[in-house]
């Protein structure tokens, strides 16, 4: 017998939700606000340090009339640093007469949170059940570091804005599905911020003998591009008026 | 389910989640390091170039000045020149005595006659050209008082760079000067071993003389086989070379932390077989091998030399 995945389980669900709202109008209600509810993948700049990473969060827009909006949106993740752009760390095993005699080096990296708030205009147009959107919009971001990993409460945070587009789906009257790709541009960004050996007492545990023998880093940027793909839900909250 | 229940249900099922880390922020790379400590040689003051010179005079004149040289290496040509220089007169020196090649042991006596003596006040102890403006000129021994002529019968000749009136000395790194080096298994490419160290507070090496590291296997103090590791470098891998341009001044000054760096790979020997680290002060164009002036000396640790050897 074959196993059905969630996956194959949930394509006549979506399915049937198409077929039975075929003939839906525009999912956005002009004075009214949208809610997303979005699940995004981030594929930080290379320069960045940041392995791509899930990112879940709210966007709120309020449609002036049907193809202009304006809003504010909220989203958080929790990336891993990259332990390969930054100086190893030693664990040295003293020996009976107190000559250190062996030690075992470490890439060292660190979950950090990131936090994304800001605002967003976006422009739609209506092509019967699809609704082609661009977004552009400005706001603040802050990666938390790991307080165990470097000794007390520090963070990073900038200015940042993006600009995208993407493609709406009407599933009913007031809900759609969406699909996004946005550059998300971070401002005043120092990835050094993330190097968990580089200040304060885990610096004596820094290796310095054996240089990092992983290909080199790409330089430092203050400003990087990353990539974020999105899919949200997104409804009008208590329906057509 | 009350709404309350559901949030509750919700809360913990996400914490749980959040709890279910699996991934670590260490991550071991490569295999283990060997450690070990770079000390100044215990007898590194006697193995130093240097050597002495004694007068033998009748009144004021010199009948002959006899040298005895020791920590010398052996050149790939030629040999080392005894200049007699005189220090009042600009370009004024004449060789008294060329070709001079050590012993195994590092060791030249020589007998300079007095007559090349008569009108100078430095002997010069220098190498790698025959005049004395392209030759290195690491020893000397000022032997006549320039301003007043009184001769100096007997005295070392001092290690540095000879360049008066600001000749510039070299001086023994004492034993509060340390480094550290390690044998890293497994890098910097599986299967490799990796020996990397620094050394901190290194003077300057003296003029025509540079710093080399060698991978030594010694057995109750002789060398049973030896691989050049290469000159030391800085922290970007750069040699350190021109010496000779440091500002003048009393004493060589000090590189602030220099490296050592080998890989069994470009040794192209295996590095099981060896048992300690010297850093000796060499002559350029030296014959291959390393001087006998060792000044640093590591010694590769026991977990190290007690692995299988190839």
């Amino acid at each position: 017998m074959s196993q059905r995945t969630p996956l194959r389980a949930a394509l006549p669900t979506a399915a049937a939700l198409l077929v039975a709202h075929a003939a839906a109008a525009a999912q956005v209600v002009p004075g009214r606000f949208q809610v997303s509810v979005q699940g995004a993948w981030q594929r930080y700049a290379e320069s960045a340090a940041l392995d791509p990473a899930p990112l879940a969060g709210l966007e709120g827009t309020f449609f002036l009339n049907r193809f202009v909006g304006i809003g504010a949106h909220l989203l958080a993740g929790r990336p891993w640093t990259r332990g390969d752009y930054f100086p190893y760390v030693r664990h040295t095993a003293l020996s009976t007469d107190q000559s250190n005699d062996t030690t075992l080096l470490y890439r060292v990296r660190q979950r950090v949170t990131h936090l994304q708030v800001g605002a967003d205009a976006v422009l739609r147009a209506e092509l019967g059940r699809l609704a082609p959107y661009a977004t552009a919009g400005a706001g603040y971001y802050r990666f938390f570091l790991d307080p165990q990993q470097v000794n007390g409460l520090r963070d990073l945070s900038g200015p940042a804005f993006h600009v995208g587009g993407g493609l709406e789906l009407h599933v009913s009257p007031t809900a759609g599905l969406r699909l996004a790709i946005t550059d998300q541009v971070l401002l005043e960004f120092d990835r050094d911020r993330f190097c968990v050996n580089c200040t304060g007492a885990m610096a004596l545990l820094r290796e310095d003998r054996f240089p990092n023998p992983d290909p080199p880093p790409p330089p430092k940027e203050s400003t990087i591009h990353n990539l974020r793909f999105t899919a949200a839900f997104s409804f009008v909250p208590g329906g057509q008026p | 389910m009350s709404r309350p229940a559901a949030l509750r249900t919700a809360l913990a099922a996400t914490l749980a989640l959040a709890a279910c880390e699996t991934d670590t922020p260490y991550q071991l790379v490569g295999g283990p390091v060997y450690d070990f400590r770079i000390v100044v040689e215990g007898t590194a003051a006697g193995l130093l170039p240097g050597g002495t010179v004694q007068l033998f005079t009748r009144a004021t004149t010199i009948d002959s000045a006899r040298i005895a040289l020791r920590g010398l290496a052996r050149l790939a040509s030629g040999g080392y020149t005894v200049f007699a220089v005189d220090e009042r007169a600009a370009a004024s020196a004449t060789p008294a005595l060329t070709g001079l090649a050590p012993d195994s042991l590092g060791r030249i006596t020589a007998t300079v006659p007095g007559a090349a003596l008569a009108t100078t006040t430095t002997l010069v102890v220098g190498f790698g050209a025959a005049d004395f403006a392209g030759a290195h000129k690491p020893l000397y021994f000022q032997f006549r008082n320039p301003t007043t002529g009184a001769l100096v019968p007997t005295g070392s000749l001092t290690l540095g760079r000879f360049d008066p009136p600001a000749s510039t000395r070299f001086v023994l790194p004492p034993a509060t000067r340390w480094g550290r080096a390690g044998l890293w298994i497994d890098r910097p490419a599986r299967g490799d071993i990796w020996l990397r160290g620094y050394i901190l507070h290194v003077p300057l090496a003296p003029n025509g003389f540079l710093w080399h590291a060698w991978a030594v296997q010694d057995s109750l103090g002789i060398l049973k086989s030896v691989a050049p590791i290469g000159p030391i470098a800085d922290s970007l891998g750069n040699p350190l070379e021109n010496h000779e341009t440091a500002p003048a001044g009393t004493d060589l000054p000090e590189l602030p932390k220099v490296f050592i760096d080998a890989t069994r790979s470009r040794l192209g020997v295996p590095l099981e077989r060896f048992t300690h680290l010297h850093v000796t002060l060499q002559p350029r164009g030296a014959a291959p091998g390393p001087s006998p002036a060792v000044v640093y000396r590591g010694t590769f640790p026991q977990q190290f030399l007690l692995r299988p050897k190839p």
